[in-house]
């Protein structure tokens, strides 16, 4: 058993540590206030980038969007023209022939109608 | 000169050579990239590539280099052509009946036929990236290549063969015709791609480009509400009620002539106007057989 003086230094010293655990405590609450806050502006934030009415520009990262195919196909043959020019340049439509289809009395080949 | 004919694509393909020892490989060059086609792009093969495109409407995919062509030349004949030739009805195309292979279709005895309306430009609303080989089918849409896939692949096939073998080239798939190599070729021009060749019909001539037909009267089938057909006005998502029941074009590329055929037909009243500013060869039938030609297609040959 200790002195007198003793016991009043125990008290002292476990009164100071009860102090400091309900600092802590409060701290621990106000850190845990500030970080439900945030989670809340972000989660407006998200929820205002998927609004409808908002322009998203599409994802262009490719690791993200799904493949349909394991390995993209392998491109027809690629042919080059006479004038050098890729057979796959961007296609034109509606473009007028070098000449007009002309009579013919030769046995055709084939019959061009609907399919 | 050699000719080989198969069936292909759900219709028939011809290729012909103007040197005999060319058909082998060039019958080898066609079949191959016919099947490349159709495991891209049919519309009646669940496993083909645009199904699977269709199947994650909504949903940005990655697609093939070949894929990514046939729905860029798609949306550039519905630019083209104002919408006349839209790739996104694949949807109403189904709701109308034809929702398999033709020949089954044209087995079933009725289809209760829907009417399936589709937005002004709803073809505008596809996100196609053809450099990052990205393809975004619109939600509810279903694409459907069939007005300009063929007509690329003859081109594409002709080119290519006469590339390989140094030789003159035609190919023809359904009737959309292209040709390549130099040589000049005699072409029936009919209601139908099937009729023989020494059928009736006018003979013309071609030696570059190509030439295209599009009709009503072929690829028709029943439903409740009357027969239909596969030419569809994206203004009403139903078949084409056109003045003409047949055109074709000459084009400096089959897919160009085939666009335009196509096109007449939706355009009906309009269509002369539209091909001649275009400076567009093009014979059009009406719908009581009655012909007209435009932008310096020739007359029929009158009969000896």
């Amino acid at each position: 058993m200790g002195s007198r003086d003793d016991r009043i230094g125990l008290r002292h010293a476990i009164g100071e540590r009860e102090a400091a655990r309900v600092r802590l405590r409060r701290a621990t609450g106000g850190a845990v206030a500030v970080a439900v806050a945030l989670g809340g502006v972000f989660a407006a934030l998200a929820a205002g980038a998927t609004h409808p009415k908002k322009t998203v520009a599409p994802s262009t990262s490719a690791g993200k969007i799904p493949a349909l195919t394991s390995a993209p196909a392998a491109p027809l043959v690629e042919v080059q023209s006479s004038d050098g020019s890729s057979s796959s340049d961007s296609p034109s439509v509606s473009s007028a022939p070098a000449a007009a289809p002309t009579p013919s009395y030769e046995q055709p080949v084939v019959s061009s109608g609907g399919s | 000169m050699r000719t080989m004919t198969f069936a292909a694509l759900g219709t028939t393909a011809v290729v012909a050579v103007s040197e005999e020892r060319a058909l082998g490989e060039a019958c080898a060059l066609l079949t191959d990239q016919l099947q490349r086609l159709d495991r891209t792009c049919s519309r009646f093969r669940p496993d083909s590539e645009l199904q699977q495109a269709n199947a994650r409407a909504g949903t940005t995919v990655v697609v093939s280099p070949l894929l990514a062509e046939l729905v860029e030349v798609a949306l550039a004949a519905a630019e083209t052509t104002g919408g006349c030739v839209d790739p996104t009805l694949g949807g109403p195309l189904r709701a109308a009946g034809y929702d398999r292979t033709f020949s089954l279709v044209r087995e079933r005895d009725s289809w209760a036929f829907a009417e399936r309306r589709v937005p002004p430009e709803q073809w505008r609303q596809v996100e196609l990236d053809a450099g990052r080989l990205t393809l975004r089918v619109p939600r509810g849409v279903e694409l459907d290549l069939g007005a300009t896939a063929k007509a690329w692949a003859s081109d594409h096939a002709a080119r290519t063969i006469a590339a390989q073998t140094g030789c003159g080239v035609l190919v023809s798939l359904g009737g959309d015709i292209a040709v390549a190599g130099g040589s000049a070729w005699p072409i029936r021009i009919a209601e139908d791609h099937t009729e023989p060749p020494d059928g009736r019909g006018p003979i013309v001539s071609i030696e570059s480009g190509g030439l295209a037909t599009s009709s009503t009267t072929v690829r028709r089938w029943r439903t409740d509400v009357g027969e239909a057909h596969h030419v569809l006005d994206p203004s009403t998502g139903r078949p084409a009620e056109s003045c003409w029941r047949t055109a074709s074009v000459a084009a400096a590329t089959c897919l160009d002539a085939n666009v335009a055929a196509t096109a007449a037909i939706v355009l009906s009243h309009a269509a002369a106007a539209w091909l001649e500013d275009r400076q567009l060869p093009a014979r059009l039938v009406g719908a009581g057989g009655k012909v007209e030609v435009v932008g310096g297609w020739p007359a029929d040959q009158v009969a000896a």
